[in-house]
């Protein structure tokens, strides 16, 4: 497999390696150091098939977005391929890069802190309606002192599906909000639970329980559709969905018919299975006061862009030097982690 | 004795229901001056929302008038000085409603963060390659100034520094050691946290010595980058000069929750600049706060209807220069 066709060419000797990096990428100081580092580094656009001869003699490959599958086959010096982010199976067909004897790398936890500050902010535009209102008061539409103009979170429970680096982080800023918080997980966390005062319940209790309710799994076959009609038909009235995951783990009709004649007050999502999602989406009609959508932007922050770079080019350099990080296994998606 | 007490504007039912139980209750047909001195004529006790002024003319015009329930915090539409001399009490609602602003100010200061409106506006038209030019900023390790540390200003350095990682800087005329101790909060002279702050939150009362404390100078004090929020009272900022920095670019954005004339008319200058987020008036406007606030206010104007001590009255201030709202 991977690691068995590591080339002993490059073992030891990183200043012989050819590393291409998205051109996008040229000035950031991971990439430079990499030169410093004496690795030749080239760099590619994102027309594939210009860049076959470029990405042909590169060992090593960072990067930032979707490689044909079909590129895989005509990558005969590559043997690493590191991923800025952490779910690579949705943008390489790491099967078949294992069938060639390619190593596939991501990088885990360099956005939790972008991702869970997203989705605070997400929860808070939802309950404060603040992208709503801001219409309303533009077309004049001031409020008439009505309750219900805003939802208070101190006192409301918070259920986190997933406690994984981003979950466990969404905990911690819920904390200071004075929010009950409980989880579910396929696998207890203990260490987690100890440090962050969370309870574990089934998810079905979560969803009855919850007035708001927050997406952290990775997107795997088991966790395909985790909220689906008969979920979101448990959800309490009123109750707000964020999802800053993965797409697919929301049944996208069912989504839709819970928001247009069930009872959910409110979703946000950054995230769209497929990605970009069709225009116009059939929940782009709906006010902002129910719906608010951002196209998957939760992680676009500085510090969580040099994170990830700095990270997946770490990757690479370790695998060159025999020292490989971060591998990911065919057929890991399979296992349910939370993210 | 049945006791008349006048609405300005309908109110949570958990305080008109309390009301109604010893007194009748109406609410007034408009809250201008020619119909609130019409309204006021024959009623003990008032309740005030935010529209609506009750200077000297007004409270004269009450002849029965004997205390003015404020439906909220602050009295800067309450002549307490007229009142007092007229031996009208004036009771208001200190803290109920402190938590619901606090988040209301977090919520906006991460809109902004996030640009959610532009994030929101690229998926819905169809607009996906916008992504790459809608960079967020996080919030840990930012530098939050809070000026008026009251009990919003509390709750939001409590939010900010133990959920967000936040520094906190404020300016208040009275040092607050608990704050100090608790969430490493430190005080400064207004300028020195204006030019320190990544995002700046003012929550002071209107009075004479704030109204446009945030002023042209004081604006120019601020990071480019920073974030300016006024969910407090219109007024505190100057909207003038708070547009003038937005359009020039020397601030990255700003929320607002009230202005100088609420609400601001269509071609009021707030409402087509750019980066500036507009909510109207709502920060406290939850289920919860709104029946705390309700009860509380109903609670304390029977008290003074019934002769006893009030428990939130409202004396003219005694330290005019005072910035603490509590």
């Amino acid at each position: 497999m991977a690691g068995d066709a590591h080339p002993s060419a490059c073992a030891g000797a990183p200043e012989a390696a050819v590393v291409a990096v998205p051109e996008s990428w040229a000035s950031e100081p991971a990439v430079l150091a990499l030169n410093g580092a004496g690795v030749h580094t080239v760099l590619y656009g994102q027309d594939f098939r210009q860049e076959r001869a470029t990405l042909a003699q590169a060992h090593g490959i960072a990067c930032d977005g979707a490689l044909p599958t079909e590129l895989l086959a005509a990558l005969p010096s590559t043997r690493v391929i590191s991923f800025d982010g952490t779910g690579v199976w949705d943008f390489v067909d790491v099967d078949e890069a294992a069938r060639r004897g390619i190593t596939i790398c991501n990088i885990r936890d360099y956005g939790s802190v972008a991702v869970a500050e997203h989705t605070m902010a997400l929860i808070l535009a939802l309950a404060k309606r603040v992208t709503a209102w801001d219409g309303c008061v533009r077309c004049g539409q001031w409020n008439h002192g009505e309750p219900h103009t805003a939802v208070q979170l101190r006192g409301r429970t918070l259920g986190l599906v997933g406690l994984g680096s981003v979950g466990s982080e969404v905990a911690r800023l819920a904390t200071a909000f004075g929010f009950e918080l409980i989880y579910w997980s396929r696998h207890a966390n203990r260490a987690r639970e100890r440090g962050l005062s969370v309870t574990r319940t089934t998810l079905d209790v979560l969803l009855r329980r919850a007035d708001v309710i927050s997406l952290h799994l990775l997107l795997t076959a088991e966790s395909a559709c985790t909220i689906g009609r008969r979920e979101l038909a448990l959800m309490k009235a009123g109750a707000l969905l964020v999802n800053t995951a993965r797409g697919g783990l929301i049944d996208q009709e069912a989504l839709a018919e819970a928001l247009t004649v069930g009872t959910l007050g409110g979703v946000a999502l950054d995230v769209w299975d497929p990605e970009p999602p069709p225009s116009p989406h059939p929940l782009a009609h709906l006010d902002r006061s129910k719906v608010i959508l951002t196209p998957h932007v939760a992680a676009s922050t500085a510090e969580a862009r040099s994170a990830a770079i700095q990270g997946c080019v770490r990757n690479i350099l370790a695998y060159l030097a025999g020292k490989p990080t971060n591998v990911v296994h065919p057929h890991a998606s399979a296992r349910a982690e939370p993210r | 004795v049945t006791y008349r007490v006048l609405l300005t504007e309908d109110i949570h039912p958990a305080g008109r229901e309390l009301l109604a139980a010893s007194a009748s209750v109406r609410v007034a047909r408009g809250v201008d001056s020619d119909t609130l001195r019409e309204e006021l004529r024959d009623v003990d006790a008032v309740v005030l929302r935010a529209r609506g002024r009750l200077g000297r003319d007004l409270l004269s015009a009450g002849s029965r008038l004997r205390v003015v329930g404020r439906y909220g915090v602050g009295v800067d539409n309450v002549d307490v000085d007229a009142a007092t001399a007229l031996g009208i009490a004036v009771v208001n609602v200190p803290a109920a409603s402190a938590v619901s602003v606090a988040e209301h100010a977090m919520g906006c200061l991460l809109a902004l963060a996030r640009q959610l409106l532009a994030a929101d506006d690229a998926v819905r038209t169809g607009n996906w390659e916008r992504r790459h030019a809608l960079p967020g900023r996080e919030m840990q390790g930012l530098v939050l100034g809070i000026v008026g540390m009251g009990h919003v200003g509390r709750e939001l350095a409590r939010i900010a520094h133990l959920g967000f990682g936040m520094t906190i800087l404020y300016h208040d005329l009275q040092p607050d050691p608990a704050v100090e101790s608790a969430f490493q909060a430190e005080p400064l002279e207004l300028h020195e946290l204006l030019e320190r702050s990544d995002a700046v939150s003012v929550h002071v009362p209107l009075h004479p010595k704030t109204r446009n404390l945030l002023d042209r100078d004081a604006l120019q004090h601020m990071k480019p980058s920073a974030y300016l929020l006024n969910i407090a009272r219109g007024g505190i900022v100057d909207e003038e000069a708070l547009v003038e920095t937005l359009r020039s670019g020397r601030l990255a954005g700003a929320a607002l929750d009230v202005f100088s004339h609420e609400p601001p008319r269509s071609d009021d200058q707030v409402m087509d600049c750019p980066r500036l987020l507009l909510t109207p008036h709502i920060g406290a406007l939850t289920e919860e706060a709104h029946q705390r606030v309700s009860r509380s206010v109903a609670e304390d104007v029977l008290r003074v209807l019934r002769g006893e001590q009030p428990r939130h009255p409202v004396h003219p201030p005694r330290r005019v220069d005072t910035l603490n709202e509590a």
